[in-house]
C-alpha cells in the first residue's frame, strides 16, 4: 500500500526540502501534497485523500496547532496523524506537542531514514 | 553603521564553537557545502551585495543571531538545498532559503548549547540586502565570525 502525505510550512524551502526528503526516504509515498498554513490544510484535507499530514508549528494565517484543534474537533479528521517538524527541539516543546494529540517529533534538519522510521511507526501501526 | 548592536557580554568560546560547528553540519547535510573557520589572516570581500539573515532568541537567556551571506555563494546554496538550477533561483527563493536555513541552524545551536530541556522562542527571521560598506561595518565587530564556505567568506553573528 502506499501513501498520501500532507505537508504544511509556510516556508517554500522547508516544503520543497521535506517532499524531497520523503521521496528519497523508501516510504511507499503515492503523492504528496503541500499547503502553506494551517487553514489552506484543512481545505485540501476536505478535497483529497490524506493518510498522514507533517506540519510546522508557526505559521502565518492559521498556526499547526490551531490546525490540529479545528482537526479534533472535525469528526472525519480527529483520527488523522499528525506529525510535527519544527526546528524547536527543546523537550518542554515536544512534550506539550504530544499532550495536544500530535503522533510524532521531527526536528529539522531531519534526515530520510527518520522520517521513514517516523511514518512507518505511525502508518503501519494503523488499523 | 550596522543595525546589529553589539552584546554587551562577548559569547564565550564554548558558544561559539558550538554555533560554528551546527552551522557546518547544516550546510554539509543541507546544501552538500562544506566550511572552516578562517583564522585571524585576511581576505578580500567578494563582489556585493550581501544577504544578511538575522533571528532572534528568547528563553532562560536571551540573544540572537546572524548569518551574512555574499551572492557570489548563496545561489549555489540555494539550489543545493532545493535541488534547482542556479538560473531557476528567483529573489524570494533567496530570502526564504536563508530564513528556513537560519532558523534550522538556530534550533540546533540552542539544543547543542543549552541542553534539550530548556525552551527558547525564536523570532521570525528577516533577511535584508547589504553593501560592501555593510558588510565591513559587521565584519569589524567583535561579536563576527568570518568561516569560509567552499573558499567564499560568510560572516557569523552570535550575541548573548
Amino acid at each position: 500500500m502506499s501513501y498520501n502525505v500532507l505537508v504544511v510550512d509556510d516556508s517554500k524551502t522547508a516544503r520543497m526540502m521535506l517532499v524531497k526528503t520523503l521521496r528519497v526516504s523508501g516510504l511507499k509515498i503515492n503523492e504528496v501534497f503541500t499547503a502553506e498554513n494551517g487553514a489552506h490544510a484543512l481545505e485540501m484535507l476536505r478535497e483529497n485523500w490524506i493518510d498522514l499530514i507533517i506540519t510546522d508549528l508557526h505559521m502565518p494565517v492559521m498556526s499547526g496547532m490551531e490546525m490540529v484543534e479545528k482537526m479534533a474537533a472535525d469528526g472525519l479528521l480527529s483520527t488523522l496523524p499528525v506529525i510535527v517538524i519544527s526546528s524547536d527541539a527543546s523537550q518542554q516543546r515536544i512534550d506539550e506537542l504530544h499532550g495536544h494529540g500530535i503522533r510524532d517529533y521531527l526536528c529539522k534538519p531531519v534526515r530520510p531514514e527518520r522520517v521513514k522510521e517516523v511514518v512507518e511507526s505511525i502508518l503501519e501501526a494503523a488499523p | 553603521m550596522s543595525d546589529w548592536v553589539p552584546s554587551e557580554n562577548n559569547p564565550n568560546d564554548l558558544s561559539l564553537t558550538t554555533m560554528e560547528e551546527m552551522l557546518s553540519d547544516v550546510l554539509q547535510e543541507q546544501a552538500f557545502m562544506f566550511s572552516e573557520n578562517r583564522g585571524d589572516g585576511e581576505i578580500a570581500p567578494p563582489d556585493p551585495p550581501y544577504h544578511y539573515a538575522r533571528i532572534e532568541f528568547d528563553g532562560p537567556c536571551s540573544g540572537r543571531l546572524g548569518l551574512i551571506f555574499p551572492q557570489s555563494l548563496v545561489s549555489e546554496l540555494i539550489a543545493n538545498m532545493l535541488g534547482m538550477e542556479v538560473e531557476d533561483i528567483e529573489k524570494e527563493d533567496i530570502s526564504d532559503a536563508l530564513k528556513e536555513l537560519l532558523n534550522v541552524v538556530c534550533g540546533k545551536f540552542l539544543v547543542a548549547a543549552f541542553g534539550p530541556r530548556l525552551k527558547f522562542d525564536l523570532s521570525i527571521p528577516t533577511v535584508t540586502e547589504i553593501d560592501l560598506a555593510q558588510w565591513e561595518q559587521h565584519k569589524s565587530e567583535r561579536d563576527t565570525t568570518t568561516l569560509l564556505v567552499e573558499d567564499e567568506p560568510v560572516l557569523f553573528k552570535l550575541g548573548l
